[in-house]
């Protein structure tokens, strides 16, 4: 038996999950057609309103605004605004297929539709219902569960997958529904052979079966037989399984605590090797793995270990736990120890050459170096570097840390620099140390100041240069940039404030 | 029988390629141990027995005091060290390494990692990580203290990794142990064209007939000559101004 499940309108009732706030708002979900935008699905009170699909998304606003403004004079109710939402298919899908994975509670036999934006659900039940004691009970656990994750279904079964897919789309609510009854559109034919049905006047099910079947074959060709014959049960699809993701974990437990450190190490390589051998049979690597340490009446230590690479090697994550364990302080006796595998990709696997290229063997190096570095400093402390088209030189750069990715030869976005070598500090002050000047020097480059204890004397500079941010950004900055060299031959990087005409050091040509 | 030829030529080209590649394999690195690295001053080369500073090794900048532009000098060694897709590590605990400086000196940022360690044990250790891995060609920290044993370990560990350690410290450090196979202290002079230093060289394998160089950094091109051969280059210029006047 095949169950169908229809989620009417999935792109709104995704946005609408993930965004409860806008229950109550009138929510257009558009996509960018020839025409400009047009409306692809829409909440019912805007239909209600006379908004369609397929109109463009300002007559839409118009609409929305008229009746609002209408509703506003006889109920006095607040305005709320029209919330539009670019279609994302992508998404879509992804969050599906994530509900197709849920659906494996019901059978191992989930997929979807094959259409371009999908709604529906196709499980095969065949033999479920003997775990809820009738077939009715059991469709009735499934429409309870989808109800209790706030989605709304309509559910259809029966022998085919046609069948089930007619009767959850055509279906009535209130009374029994035969299959015969059902309109033509529920035999998923394309759009131009339901005209032809249309124009000949056959609009049901029971129109078509009356007619012989070779006259059907010569008007709409051999699809409408095939349809036909899969939605009254007589043939059957196969329906593409989405399979579940494999959760990579391991747990041991002991009955007496263990304290020593050198034990504990012991049973965590232990664990990570034959982690490690479950992900090599399944060819996947490890991205981030968490360790939850459970102490004897104690909170639980938990640490998560993020990788660089895709990783399945034992030795290596080995060397990356025995030294998170080092920065651990435990506080009693452990009882349990479990590490899971939160994110995992295919591992990639190399034929072995006899001269292998040297540069992808030493990223791999690069990687185990990253990972261990994230380990012990934590991955705030790795970092890579991208320059920025930012005037203040403290936001000329910006730093990211090296969670995964490329390690290196990513390409930057910012080309050319406005300065010179010798233009910028290699040592940056942040914040800047405010230089106290001689009360007669006020507003002109200070001839004495004093930087890490010692007192330097200007001998000559380049500059001013002038450094000032955007009116629009909050906190902006008005400076003069001096270069300075002293009498010593040390170069500082000095700035006036014009708001305030104080100085600071800002850089240090070390 | 031209057919033949070109076989027999093939097959000796292959065979050529093969003994080249496990010549390179016998060196046991992914890095030319051979090829110095050139400090980006030629003069200072010159100075120096394999006219650069060999792979594998460590060089201290010694600078008499902040601003004294031992750190561009050595970050140039570090860029110079990096030209064969290498990846430079900078190990900068006091949080002050202004990336854009770095960028103008031609270093390429894409091929850099910044490493911010909270303390100098961590530094350590993660200076000992950098010099092991292969793919790292160049090291740049600021140390202040480092002691012995540390000091030890991590010249091994350049050894094995066959990367380039540089350290800029304080002369002060001048009086500390050291096994740096270059040291090297950097004093300013006040000038009045471009930025001109005194390179002291205090330490270095091998005999010196000269262990003093002065140095001077082009403002805009950031190019560093020696004093004497930049008055050559100037000389040189007014000579052949003056020839082509009629």
């Amino acid at each position: 038996m095949i169950l169908a499940i229809w989620i009417p309108q999935w792109p709104l009732q995704r946005l609408l999950l993930k965004r409860p706030d806008l229950q109550n708002q009138p929510v257009v979900i558009y996509q960018k057609t020839s025409r400009g935008p047009c409306v692809l699905v829409c909440s019912d009170r805007l239909v209600r309103w006379g908004v369609s699909l397929g109109m463009p998304v300002a007559e839409a606003l118009a609409l929305g605004r008229r009746q609002q403004s209408q509703d506003r004079r006889s109920t006095r109710r607040e305005k709320e605004p029209l919330h539009l939402e670019p279609h994302n298919p992508v998404e879509d899908r992804k969050s599906l297929v994530r509900l197709a994975q849920w659906c494996h509670r019901f059978s191992p036999i989930v997929g979807l539709e094959e259409e371009t934006f999908p709604e529906t659900l196709l499980l095969d039940v065949t033999g479920m219902d003997l775990f809820a004691g009738s077939e009715d009970a059991f469709i009735t656990q499934v429409g309870e569960q989808f109800r209790t994750r706030g989605i709304f279904a309509r559910l259809g079964w029966g022998p085919t997958l046609g069948n089930a897919w007619a009767l959850a789309h055509y279906s009535s609510d209130c009374a029994e529904t035969e299959i015969e009854d059902l309109p033509v559109e529920a035999l998923r034919l394309p759009v131009k052979t339901q005209q032809i049905l249309g124009r000949l006047g056959l609009g049901s099910l029971k129109d078509l079966l009356s007619l012989p079947r070779a006259e059907l074959q010569n008007v709409a060709g051999a699809i409408l037989l095939q349809r036909l014959d899969q939605a009254m049960g007589r043939v059957s699809e196969v329906i593409r399984a989405i399979s579940s993701p494999h959760h990579f974990s391991v747990f041991w437990q002991t009955e007496h605590g263990l304290l020593q450190r050198e034990s504990i190490e012991h049973v965590i390589q232990h664990q990570a090797a034959d982690l490690c051998q479950s992900l090599k049979n399944r060819s996947r690597g490890a991205l981030c793995i968490v360790c939850r340490i459970q102490c004897q009446d104690s909170v639980d230590l938990v640490f998560r270990m993020g990788l660089f690479l895709p990783c399945a090697d034992e030795i290596h994550l080995q060397r990356l736990f025995k030294l998170q364990l080092e920065s651990l302080a435990l506080p009693a006796p452990v009882m349990s120890i479990s590490l899971s595998v939160l994110q995992d990709a295919p591992l990639v696997i190399r034929q072995r050459e006899l001269f292998a290229n040297r540069i992808s063997q030493s990223e791999q190096d690069l990687a185990g170096f990253v990972d261990c570095l994230n380990s012990r400093l934590g991955t705030d402390c790795v970092l890579r570097v991208f320059l920025q088209n930012d005037a203040q030189p403290e936001n000329a750069y910006r730093e990211e840390p090296l969670l995964e990715g490329r390690a290196t030869n990513y390409v930057s976005s910012v080309k050319g620099l406005p300065f010179s070598c010798l233009g910028r500090p290699l040592s940056l002050i942040a914040p800047p140390v405010r230089l106290p000047v001689a009360a007669e020097e006020v507003g002109q480059l200070p001839r004495y100041f004093s930087c890490a204890l010692r007192r330097h004397q200007v001998y000559r500079s380049w500059g001013p240069e002038r450094i000032e941010t955007g009116w629009w950004r909050r906190n902006g900055i008005r400076r003069d940039y001096y270069r300075v060299e002293t009498t010593e031959g040390l170069r500082f990087w000095i700035f006036c404030c014009l708001q305030t005409g104080d100085w600071f050091l800002q850089g240090v040509f070390d | 029988m031209a057919l033949d030829d070109a076989v027999a030529n093939d097959a000796a080209t292959g065979i050529g390629q093969l003994r080249a590649e496990l010549a390179r394999r016998s060196a046991n690195t992914t890095k030319s141990v051979q090829q110095a690295v050139t400090s980006g001053c030629l003069s200072l080369d010159d100075l120096l027995p394999d006219k650069g500073f060999a792979r594998g090794t460590f060089v201290e900048w010694l600078g008499e005091g902040a601003g004294s532009g031992a750190g561009f000098l050595a970050l140039v060694a570090a860029r110079e060290a990096c030209r064969e897709d290498g990846v430079a590590v900078v190990v900068d605990t006091q949080r002050r390494f202004y990336p854009p400086a770095a960028a103008a000196w031609g270093l390429d940022l894409s091929r850099l990692l910044l490493v911010r360690p909270e303390n100098e044990k961590d530094m350590h250790w993660a200076v000992d990580q950098a010099l092991r891995c292969p793919r790292i060609f160049a090291v740049l920290a600021w140390p202040q203290h480092i002691p012995n044993r540390i000091f030890r370990r991590w010249q091994l560990s350049a050894e094995s990794g066959g990367c380039l350690g540089l350290l800029v410290r304080p002369a002060t450090a001048q009086s500390q142990p050291s096994w740096a196979e270059t040291r090297l202290r950097v004093i300013p002079r006040a000038s009045q064209n471009d930025w001109q230093l005194t390179l002291e060289i205090l330490r270095c394998r091998g005999g010196l007939h000269k262990n003093q160089l002065e140095i001077v950094i082009d403002e805009q091109t950031g190019k560093i000559q020696s004093f004497d051969s930049r008055d050559m280059d100037s000389s040189m210029a007014i000579a052949a101004s003056v020839a082509e006047t009629p």
